[in-house]
């Protein structure tokens, strides 16, 4: 069993002097970085807070003026596609949310301990990654009302039948079921630094820790190994490879979005992606706060690796869809695969996907060629990639029907869906920037640990 | 005689199937310690109030301020 390690009673440790040591310089760096202020951040606080008015003027733009300012249209005698970049972004985001639970699941069920240290900064991605992408269904949708009240109001007839009820209850689970793994797993830590975290937020620290007793770690490290479990099987399988593919495949016209593979496509997508994420973000985190003790480099050849594995699982599986979608396909399948094909911004995913697989192949096999900034560039590569996979995935499927009657539509994103991406991306860099200086992102029996 | 469809199998019997799980290892899984399996469905209750009553009070305002 994963056990939680010495000291529970308090910091700093009583252990034997190398381990002390360590343990120390590393808490150290992280309380550090909790407590430190400086120019740079608040200059990224400011420069974070400007693009989210930006996003915020954008989305009250397209509140003012209505659908027509996103370019989106009915794919009818508009000729166009009714979702695109904002519903792209929403299986983007949530792809990515899943890095939380695939980097937990792998510490905790399948003990991968290089993948440890960052097991809380996944953990947080995942929370946040599940906002940004409701955000996309809000811009979307339009009126935020709507969303509680056209759920609630069909909840217990819909649930029976509605994919889109079960993909709003399991979205609803995947957050909750994360944010209580989350607050389980900082009582022990919280309690254990709780002498030298801010003062200013010792009622938040108080409550987070609310009744903690160290002995109480022994059943809490269970309870979140079965969390771990659960969520494995409810996120990555049932929710991106389950709920959200069965979704899509109920719009009976659109050829682009039916068919078995759609969701083990979706779940190769969001496997990379996710681990694209974590692997981008502890960089930055590294190389912002000189954390090479906490990630060290073999933190990120374990996620170059996964990362590997899952671009491969991503090429195969669009290798299917393209082979059975071109050779003696039904016709509306063969006319979507070829505009697909036709497009370069579907070359451009698949070549950023490719290209970061050959080089953490290479890697993999030739330590020697290992570089901390090519994987996270590979990660990079790949998150970009998937976006614009996913947007084209929506935008083809709609402007590509099985019916005749109507031209092809066409669809491109404008300014308003851009400013939309961006800002949630600033989201994430400022929740991270606020987190870091409240609760301690690495776990700290990680640290503890020699 | 009432038959449910496909999908109240689909969505209880097999979606819903790790929440089950992981609510009956909390109760069931030793070390059995009552207080912190409660304390973990006073996390997932709260949180699901959390998100939903805010999500209920946020179209309130909404309709207050725009309609």
């Amino acid at each position: 069993m994963y056990t939680r390690g010495r000291p529970t009673q308090g910091w700093p440790a009583k252990s034997p002097r190398g381990y002390r040591t360590s343990f120390q310089t590393k808490t150290e760096d992280l309380l550090r970085v909790m407590t430190k202020r400086s120019g740079r951040l608040y200059l990224l606080l400011g420069f974070s807070v400007a693009v989210l008015v930006w996003f915020l003027y954008a989305w009250s733009f397209k509140l003012t003026h209505g659908e027509i300012v996103l370019g989106l249209g009915d794919w009818g005698p508009g000729g166009g596609a009714t979702w695109g970049l904002y519903i792209g972004m929403f299986i983007w985001w949530v792809g990515i949310a899943h890095g939380g639970i695939l980097v937990s699941a792998a510490v905790r069920l399948f003990k991968v301990r290089s993948l440890a240290p960052v097991a809380r900064i996944a953990e947080l991605m995942a929370l946040i990654g599940l906002v940004c992408a409701v955000s996309g269904i809000l811009m979307q949708l339009g009126r935020l009302d709507r969303v509680f009240t056209s759920i609630t109001a069909v909840l217990p007839r819909a649930i029976q039948h509605s994919p889109l009820v079960w993909d709003v209850t399991v979205i609803t689970l995947y957050f909750v079921l994360t944010g209580t793994y989350l607050l389980l797993t900082l009582r022990h830590d919280i309690y254990v630094l709780r002498q030298r975290l801010p003062p200013l937020l010792s009622p938040l620290y108080r409550l987070l820790y609310f009744g903690y007793h160290p002995e109480e770690d022994e059943k809490v490290e269970r309870m979140v190994w079965w969390l771990a479990l659960g969520l494995i099987i409810l996120a990555p399988l049932l929710l991106h490879g389950g709920v959200i593919p069965w979704l899509f495949a109920l719009l009976p016209s659109m050829p682009g979005f039916y068919g078995a593979a759609t969701g083990p496509v979706f779940l190769s997508l969001a496997i990379v992606s996710a681990f694209g994420v974590v692997t981008v973000v502890t960089f930055v985190f590294r190389r912002v706060h000189h954390w090479q003790d906490i990630f060290p480099n073999h933190v990120f050849a374990t996620l170059g690796k996964a990362m590997m594995f899952a671009a491969l699982a991503v090429l195969w599986l669009q290798l299917q869809l393209n082979v059975t979608g071109l050779y003696a396909a039904p016709i509306g399948v063969a006319r979507v695969t070829s505009a697909k094909l036709d497009s370069p911004g579907y070359w451009m995913a698949i070549g950023l996907i490719a290209v970061s697989f050959l080089y953490l192949a290479v890697q993999s096999w030739m330590p020697r060629l290992f570089s901390v900034g090519r994987t996270a560039v590979a990660g990079l590569f790949v998150v970009l990639a998937v976006l614009v996979e996913k947007t084209l995935f929506i935008s083809e499927g709609f402007t590509h029907p099985g019916f005749q009657l109507y031209e092809t539509g066409s669809y491109s994103p404008t300014w308003v869906e851009v400013s939309g991406v961006v800002g949630t991306i600033f989201i994430v860099i400022l929740y991270f920037t606020v987190l870091t200086k409240v609760i301690p992102v690495v776990e700290v029996k990680v640290l503890e640990e020699k | 005689m009432y038959v449910p469809y496909v999908g109240t199998w689909l969505i209880f019997g097999i979606v819903l199937l790790p929440v089950y799980m992981v609510l009956l290892a909390w109760f069931l899984g030793k070390p059995r310690k009552l207080r912190l399996s409660f304390l973990g469905v006073g996390y997932v209750i709260g949180l699901i109030t959390l998100l939903w009553g805010g999500l209920a009070l946020m179209s309130l305002i909404a309709r207050v301020l725009f309609i």
